[in-house]
């Protein structure tokens, strides 16, 4: 690993308490985000994420393109386009 | 830039961070199989040199081959090379995110060089710093919620009132209809007000809250009929929102969590932490929209807390 040149901790760094939060014997699974499955992965890192745009990118995947070719490859996993816009604003509207 | 094998080389970067140990990082590959690095930034957006170099870079050396336009369609389309690429670049934007303020970037993002990386953390410096203020000693939670049990919403006789009509007279039948029909309606309201009271329990808690689209169950004959094939009830996913939340409110989100678990006709599956994926500012100085906008609900990274529709 490089050292960032002249690079030097100027900030307390926050530590995140251990991941185990929440302790066992809960009424519903927590899964740890490190070994998450793939489609939560993917939730977000395609759609989230800091997108940066300039002119000396090699290539950003073009991802509205990327987007729909998941779609169809782990499809039922996702919404269809439309029933995700009609529920983004409605968390309960997976239900209507 | 060129390898010291004369082939072409490209710079994958991870995520924008404050500064902190770089040991964390000394056990993690990238995505093509190399060694970390980290990248510096000091001065402002304007030019103007400051103290510190308080804005960082992760980024790996790739070959460039692996990782122009064509290969990286080619590989997004591969659902098992997608998933490696996809699980790298988690695997180091999570041990990233577990040590310090961590900006994910999104998946596959490229430069020439070193300092192409360099020229875009400058010249976006201000809006990556409101990010990481944003973020900083926070982590994302995914929630989900599907209904539990099962609501007896269909393919479940309504008992009938004592009625003078006969079974089979065509007036009881349209009257069983409508019983039915309102049955199914009044469970679709319980499982609203459900999803409902835990999203804006759990929003009290955290500083900020994200919907992302709801999965919709396995249904075999659904690729011939997207969006008409019915899961069935316990399958429908009725929640799937991110939440950022304090590292101190963790344990508190946590119980809000187990109380409405109880409490509430859902089954609720938890996920995280999260390097805050969710939180982050969309397409940055490009001036362009991107399909991560409309699901936004906190565009702005500097938003006041608790701010949210």
């Amino acid at each position: 690993m490089n050292t960032p040149v002249a690079g030097r901790v100027t900030e307390p760094v926050p530590r995140r308490p251990s991941g185990d939060v929440p302790p066992p014997s809960r009424a519903y699974p927590v899964a740890s985000a490190d070994n998450a499955s793939l489609v939560d992965i993917l939730d977000r890192l395609l759609a989230g994420g800091v997108t940066v745009c300039g002119d000396l990118e090699l290539s950003i995947a073009d991802v509205p393109l990327v987007r729909i070719d998941l779609r169809a490859l782990i499809a039922p996993a996702y919404a269809a386009p439309g029933d995700r816009a009609s529920r983004q604003s409605h968390p309960a509207g997976g239900v209507s | 830039m060129t390898s010291a094998d004369g082939r072409l080389t490209a710079v994958y970067a991870y995520a924008v961070c404050r500064p902190f140990e770089t040991d964390a990082l000394s056990d993690v590959k990238g995505v093509g199989g190399g060694q970390l690095r980290t990248l510096a930034v000091s001065g402002s957006s304007d030019g103007n040199a400051t103290d510190h170099e308080d804005l960082w870079a992760v980024v790996e050396t790739v070959p460039a081959a692996d990782f122009g336009e064509e290969s990286l369609h080619r590989r997004f389309e591969a659902l098992p090379e997608l998933e490696q690429l996809a699980r790298a670049h988690h695997t180091v934007v999570q041990t990233l995110g577990a040590v310090t303020a961590t900006a994910p970037l999104r998946l596959a993002t490229l430069y020439y060089d070193d300092d192409g990386v360099r020229t875009v953390l400058r010249r976006e410096a201000e809006q990556l710093r409101a990010a990481l203020d944003h973020i900083a000693g926070r982590a994302e939670w995914g929630i989900k919620a599907y209904a539990s049990p099962p609501p007896r919403a269909t393919g479940r006789p309504v008992p009938a009132p004592p009625s003078e009509l006969g079974p089979g007279s065509g007036r009881e039948y349209l009257r069983r209809r409508k019983a039915e029909r309102t049955s199914a309606q009044d469970a679709r309201d319980v499982l609203d007000r459900a999803v409902t009271e835990l999203d804006a329990a759990l929003s009290a808690v955290a500083v900020d809250v994200h919907h992302l689209p709801p999965r919709l169950a396995a249904a075999p004959d659904r690729s011939d009929t997207p969006g008409l094939s019915a899961p069935t009830h316990e399958d429908v996913n009725l929640l799937n929102a991110a939440y950022l939340v304090a590292d101190d409110d963790a344990a508190e989100f946590a119980s809000v969590v187990d109380l409405r678990a109880h409490a509430l006709p859902l089954r609720i599956e938890v996920t995280g932490p999260w390097a805050p994926y969710s939180f982050t500012p969309r397409d940055l100085g490009s001036g362009r929209s991107g399909p991560g906008d409309e699901r936004t609900e906190s565009a702005d990274p500097g938003a006041p807390p608790k701010s949210r529709s």
